[in-house]
């Protein structure tokens, strides 16, 4: 009889000191809330303990660690703003894009969702179907006005009209009607080649992609170029993604679109279609005769920035946000407008970059104030200045038409032709220079719930097909992938 | 009689030359055996060296098309820059947060798994054998599936985001059982004779004093070598740290070895600081195999007797 | 004998049988119920229809349906076409190979007298590494300019880069799987060897009994127990392979996002429970594999206690 009470006594034991660690951690966090809430500052986020309470907020991003040292400081300079003092902020790393999306949407059931996240439009689709997505059209009145009264010397200065309006219309564009994110840093895409070649043999730079597969012939012609080792193609596309939704909308061929179906608005893929086909087949035979590669071609991984840098492309399409993987001292670069298809339309370049959503998680386990709070802290890293100053490093473009009236921004536009060729900075304003000349000609996609699948097994086309795929199977693969992702 | 002699020394010449021959046969099968052997591990260590390669070399030299044996010259900086205190890579938060989770997740799983192996092994009660076959089965469940599921359990038992005690708690707790250990040490405590057993009872030993004064003792090289196995378990684990402990740090070391070095706007990976962080995490590993060497081997030669 | 026993296990049995329930059990009685809903939606935990249904498990088997404007498609076939086909490849491919391998290199290094130990440290090796860094270096190596496998052989062969072909990709993927399997099948053959009594040895020795006959007659069936857990173990855990084709490519094929080529059950799985829509997909097909390795295991079970000697 002992040992059997001692057996008991033990697995009783277990079983409490399993209970009590739940309880213990439950009392820790409530002390914790309200002993340190105060000394931790948005730098002091490496404190190991973190910090929950009413005046706190949770950022998950996928930054890299420059440019979440910059939007570090500009916090901490936000929390010194009187008022502000008591908050800590909190920035939580996701790694990537799609990490933090697959994290934030096994946190809704698990009530573990941030105050506020970066994501991409596509993204917020899935937020909003969930119900966790806080409406800001009344934080934007609210804000508006409070900067209004508060004239020059606020430090927030904040004037919705004055946010690029591609970027900011972005936020709009969901299935229901109201404003669903803001944007943080968006980019476009250029084209990048190497200026040094081009003069050498007198090559004008293509505005039409028909210029272009002439051109492409010229250059494969160039003894040069014959004797390069492992020479890829005179022009790389880095997103393949992007490569068809962006030759779809200059050609005016259906990619996705929003219906009503019985009321509700629908997300529908329209993608499969002859035009669409037919381009895709053109496009395999500029790959068959060795025009043209993609970061999917290349594999492992490769971006094409990296085989330019190397000389064995001679132009590439890339994010104006990764202007300096392209940038070699190796040779003069030069950057140039996407070439269009069309010249008599208006020209169309992709929008693209992170935004941030924020949450109310439906439930009861967030505050008003703690999204007040938030939005508070939006307002003020997108500020003139501020956003100058994070564009500057970061290669995105400002989100405020003010910024480029900044001082700092107009340093950086004011750049030396030598500059560009010599120097990533000079590569980098030379693309600012560029890219605010074709605002105008920013275009997004539909956002809905599928619109990401849409994406990604839209890019997957080309690629299936260059590898052996036939084209009506491809898109086929590519449409059965889209509608799995959707509650049809 | 002579016809014998000359049988003898004919069978005399015919064992020298059998003796020759099995002696060159022997060094042969000898070569032939180093050769495969030393084959094989050339097959093993490439990817290792070629890793440590990697680690010392400039970011130029990976991504050039023409690819070299070895560095151009050792880049020793590469693992200071992987390891300093401006890494991305807090070699030494993970490492600490790798050893508590590693050293209570295998505490715990030890604990259950004595009991339920001696449960197992020793006891008898209704259903034993159709219980056991369930565990067994546990064991072919995809733990992917169960992700989603566990990760709602520990955010309601409030594990998840809250602070660190929550995630380690959320790392140990649902790893405190594994049917793998409790396999390995039923099939160990089986082998130990039943006479000790009634021996025991013969003394008045009661089955809780039989199990730490008999079973444990004879069973320690096993315990050790789960012990071991476990920690190398928790150094690799990935997915589900990855999820439950949502910040910087409360990372698990392989954890940080994926997130970090990785410019997240362009998704370009720094191999070789990558690769400099890789060896780095391995050597312990290594090194704990080789000091335990004798324990791990021990531990799992009774893996596969009979249950 | 000791029924009064009966309790007192259960006793015993409590911190495992709790945490089992829940961890275990209830997860999987939940992805039971929900790969019989429709359209479960784990961000809200809802469904659409009102009661269960068979259509998870009939579309990851190829069930066509309708869709609003073009007609008819093919949910998914990729389930059927390369998750099921290339898993069964991939088990009966890599767990005999790697047996095989691990045994006559345990036997090597079992009757080698010099740096047996320092063989055995570097046999380990793999364990102890990180399967994703290690899955990245065997793509470099693999790869067709630089790599350093044609480098060695000569060849110009496309492995796995862009434009290879399904079964050159499955046979690096084969390759690192058993390469990353060897150490631990060779350490416990090795322990099972060394705990091998010495006088059959020595007994087939004196009958100058060949090496071949040796090996097939008294070390095969003397380490038959070891073998039979190896399979079996070894078997369940390459149906469940997945982190080794994330590391070699990190997509499920050669060729692309579309190109699923190398698509295992866990990868759909993981790919299918990424979108809220597709988890009763995810669901079904993790049932699906878990039928399949229960059945596969109850043959070597019943097998293993034909064959094994004890």
């Amino acid at each position: 009889m002992k040992t059997s009470k001692k057996i008991l006594s033990i697995s009783v034991l277990s079983l409490i000191a399993i209970l009590s660690l739940t309880g213990c951690n439950e009392d820790k966090a409530k002390t914790s809330s309200s002993s340190n809430s105060n000394t931790s500052t948005a730098s002091d986020s490496t404190s190991s303990t973190q910090i929950v309470g009413d005046k706190h907020i949770q950022v998950w991003h996928a930054m890299g660690k420059e440019n979440l040292e910059a939007v570090q400081t500009m916090t901490e300079q936000f929390l010194a703003i009187p008022g502000n003092e008591e908050w800590t902020v909190e920035f939580i790393s996701k790694g990537n894009y799609d990490q933090l999306k697959s994290d934030a949407l096994k946190a809704i059931p698990a009530q573990t969702l941030p105050t506020v996240a970066m994501c991409y439009p596509d993204h917020v689709a899935d937020y909003l179907k969930a119900g966790v997505v806080e409406k800001l059209d009344s934080y934007i009145e609210a804000s508006d006005a409070a900067s209004a009264a508060a004239g020059e010397s606020d430090p927030y200065q904040f004037d919705s009209t004055d946010y690029i309006d591609a970027f900011w219309q972005e936020g709009a564009q969901q299935v229901e009607d109201g404003m669903y994110s803001v944007p943080f840093s968006k980019s476009t895409e250029v084209m990048f080649y190497n200026k040094t070649f081009f003069d050498k043999y007198n090559l004008s730079v293509p505005k039409t992609w028909d210029q272009m597969e002439t051109l492409c012939a010229q250059i494969l012609a160039i003894d040069e170029v014959k004797n390069t080792a492992n020479y890829e193609a005179p022009l790389g596309y880095d997103s393949d993604d992007n490569m068809l939704i962006t030759f779809f909308k200059q050609l005016g061929i259906p990619y996705t679109s929003i219906r009503e179906i019985s009321g509700k608005k629908v997300g529908q893929f329209d993608f499969n279609n002859q035009d669409a086909k037919d381009l895709v087949t053109k496009l395999v035979g500029w790959r068959e005769n060795g025009y043209i590669t993609t970061k999917a071609l290349l594999g492992n991984n490769t971006y094409t920035s990296t085989k330019f840098t190397e000389g064995t492309l001679h132009m590439t399409v890339g994010s104006t946000g990764g202007t300096r993987y392209n940038f070699t001292s190796n040779f003069k670069i030069g950057v140039a407008p996407l070439p269009q298809w069309d010249t008599d339309e208006e020209p169309s370049y992709i929008l693209q970059g992170p935004s941030y959503v924020f949450f109310n998680k439906k439930g009861d386990y967030t505050k008003k104030s703690q999204i007040e709070f938030a939005w508070k802290w939006y307002t003020y890293i997108t500020n003139p200045v501020n956003s100058a100053s994070y564009a500057i490093l970061t290669g995105y473009e400002p989100v405020r038409y003010s910024s480029y009236q900044t001082e700092i921004y107009e340093q950086h536009l004011d750049v030396n032709p030598d500059r560009v060729a010599t120097t990533a900075d000079g590569l980098r304003s030379a693309v600012s220079n560029l890219t605010q000349t074709l605002q105008d000609g920013y275009f997004t996609t539909p956002v809905f719930v599928g619109s990401a699948t849409a994406r990604t097994s839209v890019g997957g086309i080309f690629a299936a097909v260059c590898s052996g795929t036939s084209v009506t199977q491809a898109f086929e693969s590519a449409l059965n992938d889209c509608i799995l992702s959707q509650n049809v | 009689m002579t016809d014998l002699k000359l049988v003898l020394n004919d069978e005399k010449i015919n064992a020298k030359k059998v003796q020759k021959i099995e002696k060159v046969f022997k060094i042969l099968s000898n070569i032939v055996l180093y050769a495969f052997i030393i084959v094989m591990a050339i097959i093993v260590i490439i990817p290792f060296y070629w890793m440590i390669a990697t680690s010392l070399k400039t970011m130029e030299e990976i991504r050039a098309s023409q690819q070299y044996f070895f560095p151009k010259v050792a880049q020793w900086k590469n693992y200071a820059e992987a390891l300093g205190p401006n890494s991305s890579f807090k070699f030494w938060v993970y490492l600490r947060n790798t050893l508590i989770v590693g050293i209570f997740s295998t505490l715990g799983t030890l604990i259950t798994t004595i009991f339920a192996a001696f449960a197992f092994a020793r006891l008898n009660f209704k259903g034993k054998d159709t219980l056991f076959t369930i565990f067994l089965a546990t064991m072919m469940i995809p733990g992917e599936m169960l992700v989603i599921t566990n990760y709602i359990t520990v955010a309601r038992l409030g594990w998840v985001g809250s602070d660190i005690t929550g995630a380690y708690l959320a790392m140990i707790v649902p790893f405190w059982v594994s049917v793998f250990y409790i396999y390995l040490l039923r099939q160990n405590f089986k082998q130990i004779p039943n006479e000790l057993y009634y021996a025991a009872k013969v003394d008045g030993k009661s089955d809780w004093q039989y199990l730490w004064k008999v079973m444990v003792p004879i069973a320690m090289p096993i315990l050790i070598s789960i012990f071991i196995l476990k920690l190398m378990g928790s150094w690799n684990s990935y997915v589900w740290p990855n999820l439950v402990a949502n910040n910087e740090n409360w990372r698990l070391i392989s954890n940080g070895l994926r997130g970090a070095f990785q410019d997240t706007s362009s998704g370009m990976i720094q191999y070789n600081l990558q690769m400099a962080g890789t060896v780095v995490v391995t050597v312990p590993l290594l090194l704990l195999f080789i000091f335990f060497r004798k324990y791990i081997m021990r531990g799992v030669s009774r893996a596969g007797l009979k249950g | 004998m000791e029924s009064k026993n009966n309790w007192k296990a259960w006793l015993y049995l409590a911190p495992t049988i709790i945490l089992m329930l829940i961890f275990t059990i209830y997860p999987l009685i939940n992805t039971i119920i929900i790969s019989f809903l429709k359209h479960y939606d784990y961000t809200q935990n809802t469904f659409a229809g009102t009661s269960f249904t068979f259509d998870n498990y009939l579309l990851i088997f190829g069930k066509t349906g309708q869709y609003y404007i073009d007609g008819t498609f093919s949910y998914t076939t990729t389930f059927m076409r390369y998750a099921l086909i290339n898993t069964l490849i991939i088990v009966f491919v890599t767990v005999p190979a790697s047996i095989f391998l691990a045994l006559l290199i345990a036997v090597g290094l079992n009757s080698i007298k010099w740096f047996r130990r320092i063989f055995q440290t570097i046999f380990f090796m793999p364990y102890v590494t990180n399967a994703i860094a290690i899955g990245m270096v065997f793509a470099v190596m693999f790869q067709k300019d630089f790599g350093l496998i044609n480098m060695i052989f000569g060849t110009n062969k496309n492995w796995i880069d862009f434009g290879a072909s399904r079964w050159s990709a499955m046979f690096v993927l084969c390759v690192y799987i058993i390469w990353h399997a060897l150490p631990y099948k060779i350490l416990i053959f090795l322990s099972g060897l060394q705990g091998i009594d010495k006088q059959y040895y020595q007994a087939a020795k004196i009958d100058s009994t060949p090496k071949v006959k040796v090996f097939t007659r008294i070390t095969i069936p003397l380490l038959s127990p070891q073998i039979a857990y190896v399979f079996i173990t070894s078997f369940i855990g390459a149906f469940k392979e997945y982190s080794s084709v994330v590391a070699l490519l990190n997509n499920p094929g050669p060729n692309g996002k579309l190109d699923n080529s190398l698509l295992t059950i866990v990868y759909y799985i993981y790919n299918m429970m990424d979108k809220p829509a597709s988890m009763s997909l995810a669901a079904a097909a993790a049932v699906v594999l878990l039928l399949i390795v229960l059945f596969f295991t109850f043959i070597q079970l019943y097998v293993s206690n034909k064959k094994v000697h004890y």
